[in-house]
């Protein structure tokens, strides 16, 4: 099992170099250019005259970042430094990227995890319940529903929620994390305000996934519910639901665990656009505006942060393989 | 019309009708096998007292979106205690089906027992008047007079040597087609039990073999501790053979071959010591070594738990090997039952000889092998004449007529074919 880690971490250092590479390359062809935005804002509309002027500036800065080079000059550089643990300072934040990342991580994680227990919660026992009644009425009605839930895009959804509940309703709040709250508020008043700005968000999130992972367990359970091995615990004289909740539910359990441990990049990479949507300073949302802007090392910071999340996040799928299931042993 | 009804094709409009009277049907008869407390209405005498299990006129029917499929239609034979009744038939003449419904164990909603009853002797809990267990009290002699061992204020149970609580029993006939499930939970596994056809899938790949065994004596034996359960498992898979239980115990069922499965799951069936062991086609899916051996170890079990098999195959040498009694069945229907060597020495139904002559043989001078020409029809709307008439060799005038009764040919062989009537031949 060790070994087999070992092995795999190995060779995941080989696939991050080829991530790092082709996202490096991508990257340099982006269509926004942050020094160029930076300097044409500074001189304002007196830019036509200036473009000899803006030019120079521009190859100053450019040759001092070694962005004039070549790409690969360019990534060789970026790795290099990189082993050395730095992942340069982000442009637009003018603080080292990592400290980006991690100073917004911890309310993307947080919102994430909830939301995440939150569908698993419900969507799990929804789906064995349907499986169980196939082609029944509660069957019908949250099959129609989950799939309605799909089905809209995340924009959309955040968009028609904050309208309904916050601006027409005011029920909850639509943006941000944090209202103005008296100087004297206590920790408790605080966190209820901010749960209370979180309801939204969570709301669009658990309604976005809760099908996929409802359908999930409803086509495993029908699959394991079939099986002769059910055949067999009901002969010994189970109950129903002991047939169903030991027999059944272990073997559905084995291809959901290893599907959450996919999960990982997306638990610690943030929820973009509904961030961007309710405007969470969450990572998700920190990286939709930087990367507009053209922030290159935070760009490539990002990207690689995920790269590693999702090789980890494969790892453990793997692992978790050998766990849940006892067929599967891992050399 | 006449056309449209041979071929498979409905139309839209009578696919909607099939399923809506089916969905009308299966839930009436979902909802009878969630009744409670009716132990009055299911409680019934058997026709004769040697027997152990009675069919009569069982009918197992599937609701499938194309018309209803008489999987059983209209079965009657009876298993006496302590012998070994073999039903034969080819794939899909509903033998399966036979024995899955005396375990209620067809799978619902389409599959459902519509008519008919299952009669089976078994041992019953009785039951006070608020419907709980008696338990069975420690007594002593005082005086002359047994009295109940008192511990405290609190009387002392009864242990089984298995550590087992002790309850008072009853000898009561049920109707197991009308039982609902949760009262037949308690002949599941305890009373009946049943080995399948597919050792390779018929144990969960997630517990050990351990856990899966010791299961059964928690569910039946009350108040069981674990070392004792344990202890139990370990036993019955030292009867069936195997070599190191102890090691055996704690693998999963993926470790072990086909033929050990099997072994696990007869020594599953014997953890209660149950009146009667349903083997559903158990050597189907083993190489002929292996098979010999689990007939054998069948055989001897058999005898040790002095109880009933009902051995479900299509291989007639099988049949013929462990089988005292013999129950032919084709398309539903039982055609022809009798002991063993009337079966074999004298088959009379030209179904059961096309059986016996298709069986390939050693010492036989034959170029190529005997097949019974034809198939068996389309089990939804099954014409009411012979459903053998179209196969037949010796098809006559009446064959056109409605469907033959069994008739008994001797006391013990018994034919519905139109060749035969009672006491003989036509």
């Amino acid at each position: 099992m060790l070994k087999y880690c070992i092995k795999r971490l190995l060779l995941s250092i080989l696939i991050l170099l080829g991530v790092s590479l082709i996202l490096y390359v991508l990257v340099s062809f982006m269509p926004v250019d942050y020094f160029e935005d930076q300097i044409r804002n500074s001189l304002g509309g007196a830019v036509e005259n200036n473009e000899a002027e803006v030019q120079a500036k521009l190859d100053s800065i450019k040759a001092y970042y070694g962005l004039d080079s070549n790409v690969f000059k360019g990534y060789f550089n970026w790795l290099s430094r990189l082993c050395k643990g730095d992942l340069g300072n982000s442009f637009v934040e003018k603080q080292p990227v990592e400290d980006v990342i991690f100073r917004d991580m911890g309310v993307s994680f947080g919102i994430s995890l909830v939301a995440l227990i939150l569908e698993l919660l419900i969507a799990i026992p929804l789906g064995i319940k349907c499986a169980c009644n196939q082609y029944g009425k509660l069957d019908y009605f949250v099959t129609v529903l989950t799939m309605i839930g799909i089905s809209f895009p995340t924009f959309f959804l955040g968009g028609i929620v904050k309208k309904v509940f916050a601006t027409d309703l005011g029920w909850f709040e639509p943006i941000g994390l944090k209202s103005s709250l008296p100087m004297n508020a206590t920790d408790w008043e605080r966190f209820a305000d901010m749960l209370w700005h979180l309801v939204l968000p969570m709301f669009v999130l658990v309604v976005l996934s809760i099908g996929g992972w409802m359908r999930y367990t409803r086509t495993n359970t029908l699959e394991v519910l079939n099986a002769d091995y059910i055949r067999t615990a009901r002969a010994k004289g189970l109950s129903e639901k002991s047939v169903v909740y030991k027999h059944v539910f272990r073997n559905t359990l084995i291809p959901l665990v290893t599907m959450l441990a996919g999960t990982l990049p997306s638990l610690f990479g943030g929820a973009m656009i509904t961030e961007t949507v309710f405007d969470l300073p969450g990572i998700g949302n920190t990286a939709w505006k930087l990367m507009q802007a053209g922030d290159i090392p935070f760009i490539m910071g990002y990207n690689m942060f995920i790269a590693v999340l999702t090789i980890i996040g494969i790892l453990l799928t793997d692992i978790m393989y050998a766990v849940v299931d006892p067929r599967v042993k891992l050399r | 019309m006449a056309e449209k009804k041979k071929s498979h094709y409905i139309s839209g409009r009578e696919s909607r009708k099939i399923a809506r009277s089916n969905a009308k049907i299966t839930k009436a008869l979902e909802k009878r096998k969630k009744r409670k407390n009716v132990e009055s209405e299911y409680l019934t005498e058997m026709k004769d007292p040697k027997n152990i299990v009675e069919f009569e006129n069982l009918n197992t029917y599937f609701y499938t979106d194309t018309g209803v499929v008489k999987a059983v239609n209209g079965v009657t034979f009876s298993i006496p205690e302590g012998s070994t009744v073999g039903v034969v038939g080819e794939s899909g003449c509903g033998k399966s089906v036979t024995s899955l419904s005396l375990m209620q164990l067809v799978s619902g909603p389409a599959g459902q027992i519509v008519d008919g009853s299952i009669r089976f002797r078994t041992k019953a809990f009785r039951r006070d008047k608020k419907g709980k267990k008696i338990p069975v009290y420690e007594t002593k002699e005082e005086n002359g007079e047994q009295v109940i061992v008192k511990k405290g204020k609190k009387p002392v149970l009864k242990k089984d040597e298995l550590g087992g609580t002790m309850y008072e029993m009853d000898e009561k006939v049920y109707d197991i087609a009308k039982m609902p499930i949760e009262a037949m939970r308690s002949i599941r596994g305890r009373e009946i039990a049943m080995i399948f056809q597919e050792p390779m899938t018929s144990l969960n790949p997630v517990f050990t073999i351990g856990n899966q065994l010791d299961e059964v004596a928690f569910l039946h034996i009350e108040g069981i501790s674990k070392k004792n359960a344990k202890a139990r498992s370990i036993e019955m898979l030292n009867l069936v053979g195997i070599a190191d239980p102890e090691g055996v115990y704690k693998k999963y069922p993926h470790q072990l071959s086909g033929g050990m499965r099997q072994r696990v799951m007869i020594a599953m069936s014997l953890l209660c010591n149950p009146r009667l062991i349903i083997a559903d086609e158990p050597t189907t899916a083993l190489d002929v070594t292996i098979q010999a051996q689990i007939l054998d170890l069948l055989r001897e079990i058999k005898d040790k738990i002095s109880g009933s098999i009902m051995l479900i195959t299509h291989d007639l040498g099988v049949v013929a090997e462990m089988a005292d009694y013999v129950v032919v069945m084709y398309a539903g229907k039982v055609i022809e039952m009798g002991t063993a060597e009337d079966i074999f020495d004298n088959p009379l139904h030209p179904y059961t000889i096309g059986l016996q002559k298709s069986k390939p043989t050693v010492d036989g001078d034959v170029e190529s092998l005997y097949c019974i020409p034809g198939f068996v029809p389309n089990p939804v709307d099954m014409p009411n004449y012979c459903y053998f008439r179209d196969r037949c060799d010796k098809c006559r005038m009446e064959c056109a007529g409605e469907y033959p009764h069994l008739v008994k040919v001797t006391d013990t062989h018994s034919v519905a074919c139109y060749l035969y009537k009672e006491g003989g031949e036509q």
